[in-house]
């Protein structure tokens, strides 16, 4: 496969890790672009434990939460977070980034979420200390 | 052509808060200056559309350039350090600081600028007078100040509130404009702080909106603040005020010039004429420029440079930075609201902590609510996954407000700067810093915060963490060539004069041997115009 078509093949799987939908285009070019301009280049240790991120979704979740712990620093977190970055200057993503009014209720949401952010967390740091991910 | 036989009156170094304004009253008063600074410009090239964050938001299609930078230089990454809050479009404000400023130790992270009005860039307009106590603690009478205040006060247009904070802000100042609007969960805050103010001012602790170098009425052609929000961005309609304003309107006059490109080194003094001997940024050559009298604005570190260069004895020189802290808090009835879209991204509120009830030794903390920095950086900081973080960022971001708590701060003996040979660096030396506050300090400091935090729970803001971003990040320095009465090398009399000169002044924050919690940017503006007053008598 050719770097760009990986590339993009990456950035659609990390939007969907972050914000539950496909990137645009535009998006798939700007974190092609940055993986250069950052210097972004991965280990072949880590290129096996980051496709395998990429391609399962609760073992990214695992893995991001984990080295959210243990190495903040990490290049496969700063490929996330790049991402991140990307799909929030994106008009076409502002509902997943602008404050929006909610019920009550959605407060008991966010705390499940926090509860199992922190469940597969744990499983990850187990993940990254068992493979010496850094 | 400068030279010795034809010098140039007044030669002013940098081109910041300080250096605008000591130019402003010489250039005024009809002196002939030239100005000497790097001088960097955003030379992104980037256009901010004038419409407001929100319909930048969800309307333009070029975001990526506008807030992550063609070479995603406004993607950041690592710990939090001094200068954090620089977004793509104001980078240029810390160009080329290792090459040209190296600093070496690992306790002071102090942010510097070369840039064309320096770090009035990135100021966040915060205007403090200071007491009488302060003032006999910086070593100089508040008396000689007052003029100036009012000088620069209405040069830069100041707006404030009229309320508890006004004796902490800038109550005596004249012509001030109309405070700005808070927005509506810092007005629930203020309304909460009113509810409790008794209690509160028995504690002593006093809130209100700050004032701010900003103008809520059109001024010399500068506009009203619009709301944007777009604050940390550009400058486009140039409410707030930067010291490149001045000096974009003092290249008009023909007793003016600025050279720029031009990083000044060291000076020595021939008979009654000055010789300024810089480095051409660009060239790397060495020039010399002539004048009768230096007026010295590079900013605390920067003239600790070149007065240690010029005098050749070396020495450690004092330093004082205020100990900062910020603290993302959580106002709990804004969750699940949505934002205003017009907002202001400058501090609103701001409360003080006057815990002799004498205005004497103040601390303080400047209160901001957060969006225009948009989501990711506060996610990088949360102990979460992305996806998560972001989810949850979403949610807690209209009920974010951060404090910044600044401390008054003394000199000591764990406190110093030296200039040490650096064969890397581009002017042979380095600066070194060493900043460490005594037990004691850290204890008062520590107790301090704690009062702030029982103060912000009470006006519904719960705090989440304390972020240090070190030493040095207050961006507040001063203390390295204090007022003495003595002519003693390394000390400054009290008109700003440098002893052992005779036609040098110093003319930022390098004498004052004590600095107050609430902003100095102010003060530091009305001590350049009294010291260049003070040069301009023959």
């Amino acid at each position: 496969m050719s770097s760009a078509k990986l590339y993009t093949n990456e950035a659609e799987r990390l939007s969907l890790y972050l914000i539950g939908k496909p990137c645009n285009s535009d998006v798939a070019i700007g974190y092609s672009d940055a993986v250069t301009k950052l210097n972004m280049a991965l280990t072949p240790a880590q290129e096996q434990t980051y496709k395998r991120m990429v391609g399962w979704r609760f073992y990214m979740r695992a893995i991001d939460g984990g080295l959210a712990f243990t190495n903040r620093e990490s290049v496969l977190r700063k490929r996330i977070f790049v991402m991140l970055c990307l799909l929030e200057s994106s008009k076409y993503n502002t509902e997943y980034f602008l404050p929006r009014k909610r019920s009550p209720f959605y407060f008991f949401g966010i705390g499940f979420n926090v509860a199992y952010a922190f469940f597969t967390a744990i499983i990850g740091v187990l993940i990254i200390k068992l493979n010496n991910i850094e | 052509m400068n030279s010795p036989e034809n010098p140039i009156e007044y030669i002013v170094v940098g081109s910041g808060l300080t250096g605008a304004m000591a130019a402003e009253t010489l250039v005024t008063e009809g002196a002939n200056v030239l100005m000497l600074d790097v001088a960097y410009k955003n030379e992104t090239g980037v256009e901010y559309p004038t419409t407001d964050f929100l319909s930048i938001r969800k309307e333009s299609d070029n975001q990526r350039q506008l807030f992550l930078g063609d070479n995603f230089e406004g993607v950041p990454w690592g710990a939090i350090k001094t200068g954090a809050q620089l977004t793509p479009g104001r980078k240029y404000i810390v160009k080329e600081l290792d090459k040209w400023l190296a600093i070496a130790g690992n306790t002071f992270f102090p942010m510097e600028s070369l840039a064309y009005g320096g770090l009035g860039n990135a100021w966040g307009a915060g205007c403090y007078i200071f007491s009488d106590a302060e003032f006999e603690k910086m070593g100089i009478s508040k008396s000689k100040f007052t003029d100036s205040y009012q000088t620069v006060g209405d040069r830069i247009g100041v707006s404030a509130g009229i309320d508890d904070a006004l004796p902490y802000t800038v109550g005596g100042l004249n012509n001030i404009l109309p405070a700005i609007k808070p927005e509506a969960g810092m007005l629930a805050i203020l309304e909460r702080y009113t509810r409790k103010k008794q209690a509160l001012n028995k504690k002593g602790f006093y809130a209100g909106v700050p004032g701010v170098a900003l103008l809520t009425k059109d001024k010399d052609g500068r506009k009203a603040f619009s709301y944007n929000d777009m604050d940390f961005w550009h400058d486009n309609e140039q409410s707030v005020y930067r010291p490149w304003m001045t000096v974009d309107k003092l290249k008009q006059k023909p007793n003016f010039q600025l050279a720029e490109r031009v990083l000044v080194t060291r000076f020595e003094e021939a008979g009654d004429l000055v010789k300024v001997v810089c480095t051409h940024t660009e060239t790397n050559e060495e020039k010399e420029f002539w004048c009768r009298k230096l007026v010295l604005c590079s900013g605390v570190l920067g003239t600790a440079r070149i007065v240690l260069r010029s005098f050749k004895q070396q020495q450690t020189l004092p330093l004082i930075c205020n100990p900062y802290v910020y603290v993302p808090m959580i106002n709990w009835r804004r969750l699940g609201v949505e934002t205003e879209r017009h907002k202001s991204g400058m501090g609103q509120a701001v409360l003080f902590y006057d815990k002799k009830q004498d205005n004497s030794d103040v601390a303080m903390a400047a209160m901001f609510t957060y969006r225009s920095l948009l989501l990711y950086r506060l996610i990088k900081e949360a102990p979460l996954n992305f996806a998560t973080g972001r989810a949850v960022m979403q949610y807690l971001v209209p009920a974010m407000v951060i404090a910044g708590i600044h401390h008054p701060e003394y000199g000591g003996s764990s406190k110093f700067v030296r200039l040490e040979k650096d064969t890397n660096s581009a002017t042979g030396d380095r600066l070194f810093a060493d900043y460490r506050l005594s037990s004691a300090e850290e204890k008062e400091v520590l107790a301090t915060e704690a009062k702030f935090f029982q103060t912000f729970r009470s006006m519904g803001c719960i705090p989440i963490q304390k972020v240090y971003p070190g030493h040095g990040s207050s961006i507040h320095y001063a203390g390295i060539l204090p007022f003495s009465a003595n002519e003693a090398l390394y000390t400054t009399a009290e008109n700003g004069r440098l002893h052992q000169t005779k036609n040098v002044w110093v003319a930022d924050g390098s004498s004052f041997k004590y600095v107050p919690a609430k902003g100095i940017s102010f003060t530091l503006m009305a001590n350049a115009d009294r010291v260049a007053k003070h040069a301009l008598k023959k």
